[in-house]
């Protein structure tokens, strides 16, 4: 801990003599020329603000003095160093708006942790000379800001920003953000004015119904109905204006989905209760109608709020671009924007930069980390003559390349294309309601008119009044939310469990499914590498022994930035291994091993012929061991202490916890399970029986897998496929139900219809059963509905259903859907 | 009874007033961002 509290975290405790210190003693900002002076428990501390010292006065006060020092400790050493590219934002018209004077910009925001986070960004950018507003939204971690062109620029702003430790990535608010906020606006502001609507005449109807059992001032019926038709009139042509529009589109297309008989019911009960009031006749039903409207938006509200979350798939594939390059041009190094890259340019790629376009390497060698690409989590060697591709990333060494392919040429960009034409070519899942709509419409038009006919020669004073509660009480009510009760409480149970699910019509069409498709990094296994095995030499198992090789090998490793290395180093700490606290001579050997001092001799990690180069000698037992390990799909990293190979750390990627019974229960409900892997089939196969998966498909590219799921859908398959990595994505978007599996936000998540938050692969499973149970409650809701409306209709066609009756009877079938569907988030998956 | 003919116009009329609230709170954003300010409250030191 003592190293942290050096001059350079800018945050030093003056002591004995007054020495001015840089930075603020509260906020860390740099001080002002006429900095706050104030002895606070002995010390002299500066401020750059009164809110800053009465902030820390009050810190004090409370006893609470300790906070500085734990807040000091914590504190990284240093912000993170911008990277010299940065420099390179320009501000393209599309980024920033400009307003005369005033420029504004959007930003994502990355590293926001806490709300403390939020102050102070917002006082960061809000310090800088020239920035007039700046608001960050926490529940998305995008800012807003706007500054004066003459006095700052976004480079400057984005620069305090990073100074600080956050990463501030300028996007375009029109593309992503802007729409769906201008849509959920309108659909509350439709919401606030329907239940308006709802509320008013729905009192008012309180009053008619007493009056219809008590009796009633018929003038004031009269004023009620007015009333309440006034009230109405918005509720139905302004909130349910989508409906009825969506409803004569459908009658443009000949296509009937649920708009229709909602916009049908809601207008006939409307229109007729108007024609009711202006002929002072006795029953209105302003209420039925609003309410029903009413109930509908909340349903679009909840489903537009979840694909707000969601964002937008594409815009986030195009964030993973690098967005400048260092070209290099008759020896002269220039950053300059990704977009301005031509064929043939020569670039280079520092260590940890994304590499900007694919190409050749032409000089220089380092790995790669291509796990975006190809889901595969082991680093890349590349060397000369190498193909390198663009938005992955450079691990450990500097190299030059000529680029071949950029702009639309490249991988990424390819990968982009296809998740958007798997996803136009996509046939959209029906949804069942809008199924039923297609019959439910046209049978009771026949049955209206048949009632209007029989009773308008029977008794045509009546006629129009046994038509209407024919109409009213088919009002689908029940119908129209059978569907999305059921799924919103299905998607809030799915929610709690970790499973996002994005609409409603994937809840309702998983359990179509015959096969299920993992890709195995990252479903089946975890996706990163991590220790198997430990193995000592010397004939007998010995815990000691073994622990002592995990001990050496850890302690050279947390040196190293290699994957391998840093799986060493977390299994060490996962067994609590104490680790040699003196390291002599650390020395790493790109792509081969590493070398380090403990007690006088010399520690050696590496491959099998790294070690034997060094001059070691393996012990026959070892390679039989190492030979073994190589049949599992692992690879071996030797060990060696002084002049013997002590031990050999057996590593690979770990097959999740869950897999196996989550297979087994997935054979169990009738599903053919096949993996899907790029790897080769020896690696495959090990893990494929471990899992207890029989289908194996192997050495898929990543651009073919989402050709491998279109074979099978040939087949006549009604596939899932659970995935992880922005490879998978169009093998996701083009699978009739793509799950995602992992916490990450990437474009995996943004492609599936199902995201698993807790990578765990029974989860997959539950959010099986859940639909399974969503659907049989969809089933119920329907049966429902239909009973209702068989039993009632003829009744009503009789003339033998009283208004009233009617208009209690329909709220009561909403509310019966609605009770049913809650049972959905009760009890166990 | 008749006060009635007054009461009701009048409780629909303030009704009307908070609808109108209501639209201008969600037309200026007040329902972005529903988790921000809460935590901002504790943070104005200016």
């Amino acid at each position: 801990m003592e190293q942290y509290k050096t001059e350079n975290s800018g945050l030093s405790i003056p002591t004995d003599e007054i020495t001015m210190p840089k930075a603020c003693y509260h906020c860390g900002q740099t001080l002002p020329a006429g900095p706050f002076l104030e002895i606070i428990d002995g010390k002299d501390l500066f401020f750059c603000c009164q809110g800053c010292l009465s902030v820390c006065k009050y810190i004090y006060n409370a006893n609470l003095g300790g906070y500085y020092e734990k807040r000091n400790a914590n504190r990284p050493q240093k912000p993170p160093e911008l990277p010299d590219n940065y420099m390179a934002i320009n501000e393209d018209p599309r980024l920033v708006k400009d307003y005369g004077n005033l420029k504004e910009a959007s930003l994502i925001i990355e590293g926001i942790h806490c709300s403390a986070c939020i102050w102070l960004i917002e006082k960061v950018i809000g310090g800088i000379d020239g920035v007039s507003s700046a608001g960050v939204n926490f529940s998305n971690n995008r800012a807003k800001v706007r500054w004066q062109g003459e006095k700052t620029s976004l480079k400057e702003i984005i620069r305090s920003i990073a100074s600080f430790g956050y990463n501030a990535i300028p996007y375009d608010p029109y593309i992503i953000e802007i729409p769906l906020t201008l849509k959920n606006k309108d659909i509350l502001i439709r919401i606030a004015i329907a239940g308006f609507g709802t509320a008013a005449a729905m009192f008012m109807a309180e009053g008619l119904y007493a009056g219809y059992f008590w009796g009633m001032d018929e003038r004031l019926r009269f004023f009620f109905h007015w009333l309440s038709l006034i009230v109405t009139m918005p509720a139905v042509f302004y909130s349910g204006m989508p409906f009825i529009k969506g409803a004569y589109n459908g009658i443009r297309n000949r296509s009937i989905t649920m708009d229709m008989p909602i916009a049908s019911g809601v207008l006939i009960t409307f229109l007729y209760s108007a024609w009711a009031t202006v002929n002072n006749l006795e029953y209105v039903y302003f209420d039925s109608a609003a309410m029903f409207i009413f109930l509908i938006l909340m349903g679009r509200y909840f489903e537009s709020s979840a694909k707000r979350r969601a964002g937008n798939i594409t815009e986030r594939l195009l964030s993973l671009r690098a967005k400048t390059a260092t070209l290099v041009k008759d020896g002269i190094r220039k950053s300059v924007p990704v977009h301005s890259i031509k064929a043939e340019d020569i670039i280079e790629v520092k260590p940890g930069e994304k590499i900007p376009v694919d190409g050749v390497i032409i000089e220089g060698i380092s790995r790669v980390d291509e796990s975006m690409l190809t889901g595969e989590s082991m680093p890349v060697k590349k060397t000369t003559g190498a193909n390198v591709s663009g938005a992955t990333i450079n691990i450990d060494g500097t190299f030059l390349f000529r680029a071949t392919g950029v702009g639309e040429d490249t991988i990424l960009s390819k990968i982009i294309r296809m998740v958007e034409d798997a996803r136009t070519q996509k046939a959209p899942l029906q949804n069942i309601a809008d199924r039923i709509a297609a019959y439910f419409v046209p049978a009771i038009t026949a049955i209206a008119i048949l009632t209007y006919i029989y009773w308008s020669v029977r008794d045509p004073a009546h006629a129009v009044l046994y038509t209407a509660a024919v109409l009213i009480i088919s009002c689908p009510c029940a119908l129209a939310l059978a569907t999305p009760a059921a799924i919103i409480t299905g998607t809030g149970a799915g929610a709690k469990e970790g499973i996002l699910i994005k609409s409603g019509e994937v809840l309702e069409n998983i359990h179509r499914a015959t096969h299920i498709v993992f890709d195995k990094t990252g479903t089946i296994t975890e996706g990163k590498i991590g220790v198997t095995d430990i193995i000592a030499a010397g004939n007998r198992r010995s815990e000691g022994r073994e622990k002592e090789v995990l001990r050496l090998a850890a302690s050279i490793e947390q040196f190293s930035e290699h994957p391998i290395g840093k799986a060493i180093v977390r299994e060490a700490a996962e067994t609590k291994t104490d680790l040699y606290s003196k390291i002599e001579d650390f020395t790493s050997y790109s792509g081969k091993g590493i070398e380090g001092g403990v007690k006088n001799l010399k520690v050696i990690i590496g491959s099998k012929k790294f070690i034997i180069e060094r001059g070691l000698e393996v012990t026959e037992e070892l390679l039989s061991a190492e030979e073994i390990l190589n049949r599992e799909g692992k690879t071996s990293v030797f060990v060696s202490y002084g002049p013997q190979v002590s031990g050999i750390i057996g590593v690979s990627d770990r097959i999740r916890e869950g897999a196996l019974s989550a297979v087994k229960n997935l054979k169990n409900i009738g599903l053919k399970v096949t993996m899907l892997t790029g790897d080769s089939k020896k690696i495959a196969d090990v893990v494929a029986r471990k899992a207890g998966i029989e289908n194996i498909i192997a050495e898929v590219l990543p651009h073919d897998k989402e050709a491998v799921v279109k074979r099978l859908q040939d087949a006549g398959d009604v596939v899932i496929m659970v995935g992880d990595g922005i490879n998978d994505a169009p093998a996701l978007v083009r699978a009739d139900i793509g799950i995602a599996v992992g916490s990450g936000i990437d474009a995996a998540i943004e492609s599936a219809d199902i995201v698993i938050l807790n990578s765990n692969p029974l989860s997959v499973l539950n959010a099986i059963k859940l639909s399974g149970k969503t659907f049989k409650v969809i089933k119920e809701n329907l049966m429902f509905s239909f009973f209702y409306n068989i039993l009632l209709i003829p009744l009503a066609s009789m003339g033998y259903v009283a208004p009233v009756l009617a208009g209690i009877a329909m709220p009561l079938s909403s509310l019966i859907v609605i009770g049913n569907s809650i049972k959905i988030g009760r009890g166990k998956l | 009874m008749e006060t009635l003919y007054f009461i009701i116009p009048a409780v629909i009329y303030l009704c009307l007033v908070a609808l109108v609230f209501l639209i201008w709170a969600i037309k200026t954003g007040q329902f972005e961002d529903m988790e921000g300010p809460r935590h901002r409250i504790f943070f104005d030191d200016e």
